[in-house]
């Protein structure tokens, strides 16, 4: 196939070395299937890559056609995730989806609302509970106060269910109470 | 006695989450909004004994509700 065809950097005497359209026209490319075929920056730039050597487009093909088929598979496989996925329903890391909802509060998000460290006693855990409860019920939002609720309801749980003992320190509902009891009597 | 809000704070915030935790409404003008973020920023210094969580989930809010009122303000 490349007998009778030669490799030339340099135009014979006789050809033209423009295009003839002038300006920047110094660009000279001699194409291996066309001998006399003269480039020149002016050309239109397919007609440049055309003529590149064929194994340059037999390697283009095959880039083409595995980026497809990678492309189908990968496809292929994330359908089959999601079937799958709906399949088992409650899966591994559907908890951690859950907390990412911000729909469950995790120990961790908790112990930040409230400002306690991972170690924090139960003292320290219901003074703090306190102190932001009260001061958000004053001047605060009630979505707030309710994350502090919240928040101290959590790590109340873990520690019930870990066997530490939580009694209540605040006076927040001792207040309530008697609040209502001072309501009843002075009806009374 | 009114039901607390469950969970906990969203993973992103939103404007409707922001007018919640500012207590005003979405479409509250900006002065309110700076109000409310004034009024509960107070409540929930950190240096007063507030949580600086909630505190970054406060000025993030005011920033959120403020930031969209005005017509993309950016620093660059």
């Amino acid at each position: 196939m490349w007998q009778g065809m030669r490799a030339r950097s340099a135009p014979m005497p006789d050809e033209p070395t423009t295009c003839g359209k002038g300006g920047l026209c110094h660009t000279y490319i001699t194409l291996h299937h066309t001998e006399s075929f003269v480039a020149c920056s002016h050309n239109n730039l397919s007609q440049v890559f055309l003529c590149w050597s064929s194994a340059a487009r037999i390697l283009a093909n095959l880039a083409v056609a595995g980026a497809t088929v990678l492309f189908r598979a990968a496809t292929q496989a994330y359908r089959q995730a999601l079937v799958n996925a709906q399949k088992s329903g409650v899966t591994a890391d559907s908890v951690g989806a859950a907390a990412r909802l911000g729909k469950q509060l995790t120990r961790q998000e908790a112990e930040q609302i409230l400002g306690i460290e991972a170690g924090a006693t139960w003292e320290e855990i219901s003074k703090k509970y306190e102190h932001l409860y009260k001061k958000n019920e004053e001047a605060g939002s009630f979505y707030l106060q309710s994350k502090v609720y919240r928040a101290k309801e959590r790590i109340e749980q873990d520690l019930q269910a870990e066997g530490v003992p939580t009694p209540d320190l605040t006076d927040i509902h001792t207040q309530q109470q008697q609040q209502q009891q001072g309501a009843t009597g002075k009806d009374a | 006695m009114r039901q607390f809000y469950k969970g906990g704070f969203l993973p992103e915030m939103t404007r409707r989450e922001a007018a919640l935790i500012l207590g005003i409404r979405e479409s509250a003008a900006e002065a309110k909004v700076k109000e409310a973020h004034r009024r509960i920023m107070i409540a929930n210094h950190p240096d007063a004994g507030g949580s600086s969580y909630i505190a970054t989930k406060v000025n993030e809010a005011k920033d959120m509700l403020v930031g969209k009122k005005r017509s993309g303000s950016s620093m660059f």
